[in-house]
């Protein structure tokens, strides 16, 4: 028809179509695979998520969900040489076999002595600061972040959560 | 001049929505025909999505890395330790090849699954460091459905069925979860205090000297009202994914939107979340809008064939 805009099937629907019609056995197996898959996977996502639970890659995606605010806690490492002096590890200096130590580090301090010492004994071996140290110890640390940009953080405490002997 | 609509081309369920309910709806939808042209583009950009990820990550740096401060993830916690260099080095090129052998449609079912396995081991590997990473969780979710898809599928195809139709939108109903998930523990963590209270601000100037724009971070970050609105965004993108990437029409606003804000984050703050626009853009572009060999579209105005 000329000048007008028709709805008409370019090719037959037969041709087209590559699986069968609704209600046949191939189109009933597809359909069901389809709700299982889509509503499994979306729904599996909510209820872990709302349960709080990460088994990876099926996340509860917390992601920047905590308000922040001026104080933030950070993990200090320093090695103790034998005269009692302090050196401090450049923890956002390590390679990444090590993993991430801010991450790891609050963790340690329900670990058992053993843990902690296996972890720390990485940390300090991979900045290679272990010859003359004899014990590592962990400062929990927290600041007022500095909004200025040449202007350190302002450090309102700093404590030791644990520390281990070096052998 | 005589113009002919595909009937069965309307490849996102529109005809065979009008069902009963919202449920309902959503089920006719979900199961509506679709075409193998939007299957195979959507395979193909998951794909390369796939190959980049494998390719520019540095697997290799995890090699090495003590037991100690190996904290595995469930599916890579039968390993003792980070397997070596070789290992990695092996799984990365093997993923990367298979990524853009199922791209170009070579074995898509195996090659496309192998891709998925490589990037999934790696990226668990890399999880596995006392922190759920997720950078490239949201790839391997959204191409979970994609592994059950049909080799036959290619762009250009113009063949309709279910099975082509339901596995890009299982696709995009999980980037929509996941989304929306992630809104949902905003406000379940924080409540309105997310974006009403100066929260953005201090994720800015904690994160700013990470960013590759520390200043412009600074600046954002002591603003009045602006960081508020970047929070209000945020979250708002997040909770309201599953209505934006329902709503076709609006589907390549919230490709816009993913960008600007992940695109920002990495900006602002350091933090790669590339994979999550490469996977929105992939599940929510209009595919059957875009020109095939023959110069048409799916599900739009054809040429007119000749008549009897």
């Amino acid at each position: 028809m000329l000048g007008g805009l028709v709805t008409v099937r370019a090719t037959p629907r037969s041709a087209r179509r590559a699986h069968p019609e609704p209600g046949e056995p191939d189109a009933r197996r597809t359909t069901r695979l389809a709700r299982t898959v889509t509503y499994g996977l979306c729904g599996g996502l909510l209820l872990l998520g709302i349960a709080q639970v990460e088994i990876w890659p099926l996340s509860a995606f917390r992601l920047f969900s905590g308000v922040r605010g001026p104080e933030a806690t950070s993990w200090q490492v320093v090695v103790v040489d034998s005269d009692g002096s302090e050196r401090l590890l450049d923890l956002a200096g390590m390679p990444d076999r090590v993993g991430l130590p801010h991450h790891l580090l609050p963790r340690l301090v329900d670990a058992s002595p053993a843990v902690r010492e296996e972890v720390l004994e990485t940390y300090v071996e991979a900045a290679g600061a272990g010859t003359s140290a004899v014990r590592v110890r962990v400062y929990r640390v927290v600041s007022r972040t500095s909004t200025e940009p040449d202007v350190a953080n302002i450090q309102l405490s700093r404590h030791v959560a644990y520390e281990v002997g070096l052998p | 001049m005589t113009a002919i609509r595909d009937e069965a081309a309307d490849t996102d369920g529109r005809e065979t929505s009008r069902a009963r309910g919202p449920l309902a709806r959503l089920d006719a939808r979900l199961l509506a025909p679709g075409s193998a042209h939007r299957l195979a583009c959507v395979r193909t950009v998951l794909a390369i999505a796939l190959a980049v990820r494998i390719g520019i990550g540095a697997w290799t740096d995890l090699a090495g890395r003590p037991d100690a401060v190996f904290a595995p993830v469930l599916i890579v916690s039968w390993l003792p330790g980070v397997p070596p260099a070789g290992v990695l080095v092996a799984v990365q090129v093997v993923g990367m090849v298979a990524a853009l052998l199922a791209a170009t449609r070579t074995r898509p079912r195996a090659t496309f699954a192998i891709a998925w396995m490589a990037l999934l081991f790696l990226g668990a590997l890399h999880g596995s460091a006392g922190k759920i990473m997720h950078n490239e969780v949201l790839l391997l979710l959204a191409c979970a459905p994609v592994l059950l898809a049909a080799a036959s599928a290619r762009i250009g195809d113009r063949r309709t069925s279910i099975a082509y139709g339901w596995i890009p939108r299982a696709s995009l109903a999980v980037v929509g979860s996941v989304y929306f998930l992630a809104g949902l523990q905003k406000v379940i963590h924080s409540g309105p205090i997310w974006f009403l209270g100066d929260n953005m601000s201090w994720v800015l100037y904690q994160g700013a000297d990470a960013g590759s724009l520390p200043a412009a971070a600074r600046w954002i970050a002591g603003a009045p009202i602006l960081p508020n609105l970047f929070a209000l965004g945020a979250i708002g993108l997040e909770l309201l994914a599953p209505v934006i990437l329902y709503v076709r029409r609006t589907r390549p606003l919230y490709v816009l939107a993913a960008l600007g804000m992940h695109g920002s984050i990495t900006i602002l703050l350091g933090l790669d979340y590339t994979a999550w626009v490469l996977v929105v853009a992939a599940v929510a572009l209009p595919w059957d809008r875009v020109p095939r060999r023959s110069g048409t579209r799916i599900g739009s105005m054809e040429p007119a064939a000749p008549q009897p």
